[in-house]
């Protein structure tokens, strides 16, 4: 698989906005939020596809082993709101 | 292209049941039929629904979805709706109707009862029937 390392450093308005975007649930890291704009700029640009992002979630959830029922669902549902 | 707002209760049941009508609105976002709406609200209750129920990985993948797809409303740009709405509907739909009226968009598309006072409310299963598709066979 390709690989490749970052290692830079962010400051002034750039900086505001990563903590902002953090602090607004928009990422839960600054890597994880770099991971987001890349796929962000890639999807606008045609590189990746709304369904393939779609799928990745789907294949995730399948990989967790979690299975929950219709009655589960609606009980966590209640509990977010 | 129709504007329509996605409550997080169609994420959740679509991410879940992939072959239910939440699933087949989230295909009709993923192929650009129709443009979806949310707000910073629902944001968060995808947030706490996938850290609590699933894991992080799950959720980023999640937030990559979303934020490619969906135009998110910042909270600032709905005060002045959420002021006319206050004390007038539960708190925590405030957002979301906030979202809707500020927008000026027809559905809400949402799978909670709670929602059935406001007009613009349709669950997934209804919607998918208005645009003349095949719907499944559950609720959500």
């Amino acid at each position: 698989m390709e690989s490749i390392e970052l290692d830079f450093r962010l400051k002034g308005d750039m900086a505001n906005t990563v903590r902002e975007l953090i602090s607004r649930g928009y990422s839960d890291s600054e890597e994880d939020l770099v991971r987001a704009a890349i796929i962000f700029y890639a999807s606008q640009l045609g590189l990746i596809s709304p369904k393939s992002l779609h799928k990745n979630i789907l294949r995730k959830i399948k990989l967790s082993g979690k299975k929950y029922s219709d009655e589960d669902i609606k009980q966590q549902i209640k509990e977010i709101r | 292209m129709m504007l329509v707002f996605l409550d997080s209760s169609v994420f959740i049941w679509g991410y879940n049941r992939h072959n239910s009508n939440s699933a087949k609105t989230l295909e009709l976002m993923n192929e650009g039929k129709i443009r979806v709406v949310i707000s910073e609200k629902v944001v968060k209750e995808l947030r706490t629904y996938f850290l609590k129920f699933y894991n992080k990985d799950i959720f980023s993948e999640i937030l990559y979805h979303i934020t490619s797809t969906a135009i998110i409303i910042p909270k600032e740009e709905i005060l002045g709706e959420i002021k006319k709405l206050k004390n007038k509907i539960k708190e925590k739909d405030i957002e979301h109707l906030a979202t809707v009226r500020y927008m000026n968009i027809k559905y809400l598309i949402a799978y909670d009862e709670d929602f059935e006072i406001f007009e613009e409310y349709i669950t997934p299963k209804n919607f998918i029937k208005k645009l003349d598709l095949k719907t499944s066979d559950t609720d959500y």
